[in-house]
């Protein structure tokens, strides 16, 4: 065959890979042209772009023509007792509710780090993983304790280690770049005795983008954790982990004031250490 | 108690899957279990194989959180295609099942594509009811017997007794017409 005849069967397949794009889009594949497609997708911009675009409309025809059902009640816990254990997922100590240090995860592996602050009414089933210690709840300022956990319920935390390189990371990297620039984003300056300098920006649906500058990295049986101040009463904002980076949380949209201090691994309920950095609305 | 997890978009809460955080996953499960639950529904019908099918695509998303990819769409749209791939593979396990059982009989196992193209005519929102308007009633007919009937376009050849060729094109050209249609309402283009 000739170089020539090389070309000539290229562009025959490309004509009938293009062929098959919509019933790509459909599924309406078997299994051995669904392959060919994808490869194909791999290396042609156009098709790509067709399958996205012809994905993107049918997918208002397909919400048009299968309505949302709600599922039995008890699907959620089938699904929720099916979970593997955290334990499967990520290198980290069984013990610590924190995540493990990115140092620890071996390269390849998904470490964007979500903490949370407040995990009592996760189930008993991830209690009983997450074994978080009771020990620091002793240190708690009882007047302020009840309010405190309240608000900490449901608190989550995102937070991207510098290693991680997926596209998710890098949207939240997109995001933040967004809040940065977004008129209705409000930018808080945390400083302290240190050379730390922590940028908080806070889009105007009420998230934060935490950007840790010059916090040490803490020994692993610590983590910074990011407080809201207003009003005197400290409301925990989040886990940030021992060594933190570009982190989100929900911070509601009305803040004044913050501080991160350090905090034994899995976070407090209440400040149990002094400031290390604070700041207000700059 | 969990407004603050109401608050954060999906990309976020896939971002808090990553870290195992159960009440991200469930969060994303009260947004979007309806949608796949009733797509799977529409290729299944039975509800406890739809149910199968919920309860794989959002293990998966617990197990793989980084397949999803924000740049390539809604995470609506990701976990449809799931749902429906997987839907697909039980019709298509039964359907090879069935044709092994009764191979003498092929060409009578047809599907109830009376009920798929009726069901066209349930669809609610103008807009799309428009674009689909656009299309011809054979290119309805592939369209919908591949998709929500779950078949390949082989299948629908030997179905319609027509050839390959022309499903393909039907299909295609079908699916072009709609995504012209709803671009030009503003409904189909990608943000």
């Amino acid at each position: 065959m000739t170089d020539g005849d090389d070309l000539q069967q290229i562009g025959n397949d490309a004509d009938d890979l293009d062929g098959l794009l919509g019933a790509y889009v459909l599924d309406a594949l078997d299994d051995d042209e669904r392959r060919r497609v994808e490869e194909y997708l791999a290396h042609s911009p156009a098709a790509r772009a067709e399958v996205d675009r012809l994905t993107d409309s049918f997918d208002l025809v397909v919400a048009e023509d299968a309505p949302e059902m709600t599922p039995r009640a008890e699907l959620w816990d089938r699904i929720a007792v099916s979970l593997p254990p955290r334990t499967d997922r990520l290198p980290q100590n069984p013990e610590r509710a924190e995540p493990a240090e990115p140092v620890e995860i071996p390269q390849g592996t998904d470490t964007t780090e979500v903490a949370d602050a407040g995990g009592d009414e996760l189930g008993t089933r991830r209690a009983a993983r997450a074994r978080r210690t009771t020990s620091t709840t002793t240190r708690i300022i009882v007047s302020i304790a009840a309010a405190v956990i309240v608000v900490l319920v449901g608190l989550t935390v995102v937070r991207q280690s510098t290693t991680r390189t997926s596209s998710l990371a890098a949207q939240i990297q997109r995001d933040a770049d967004a809040a940065a620039n977004a008129p209705g984003s409000k930018t808080f300056t945390l400083t302290g005795e240190s050379d730390a300098s922590v940028k908080v920006v806070v889009d105007a649906s009420g998230r934060g983008f935490v950007s840790p500058d010059g916090l040490p990295a803490l020994d692993e049986g610590s983590t910074y954790q990011l407080w809201s101040v207003d009003n005197g009463t400290p409301v925990s904002l989040g886990i940030l982990g021992s060594d933190p980076g570009l982190t989100v949380v929900a911070t509601g949209p009305d803040l004044s004031s913050m501080a991160i201090t350090a905090e034994p691994a899995g976070g407090s309920p209440a400040p149990t250490s002094s400031i290390v950095v604070s700041g207000t609305l700059t | 108690m969990d407004t603050q997890l109401k608050d954060l978009d999906d990309t976020t809460l896939v971002a808090a899957v990553g870290r195992s955080d159960e009440r991200a996953l469930q969060e994303l499960y009260d947004r979007h279990a309806p949608a796949v639950y009733g797509l799977a529904r529409r290729v299944l019908v039975d509800a406890d194989r739809a149910e199968e099918v919920v309860q794989e695509v959002f293990l998966r998303l617990w197990n793989e959180p980084e397949k999803f990819d924000p740049a390539r769409g809604k995470l609506r749209s990701f976990l449809n295609r799931q749902a429906h791939s997987r839907a697909v593979e039980r019709v298509r396990s039964e359907e090879a099942r069935r044709r092994r059982e009764e191979r003498h009989d092929r060409e009578n196992v047809g599907p109830s594509y009376d009920v798929e193209i009726e069901a066209w005519q349930l669809i609610r929102s103008e807009l799309v009811k428009e674009a689909l308007d656009e299309l011809s009633e054979a290119e309805r007919q592939a369209i919908s017997l591949a998709y929500f009937g779950g078949h390949t376009y082989r299948e629908v050849a030997v179905m319609l007794d027509l050839p390959e060729g022309t499903i393909k094109s039907r299909i295609r050209l079908g699916l072009n017409k709609l995504a012209d249609k709803l671009e030009a309402t503003g409904l189909g283009a990608r943000q």
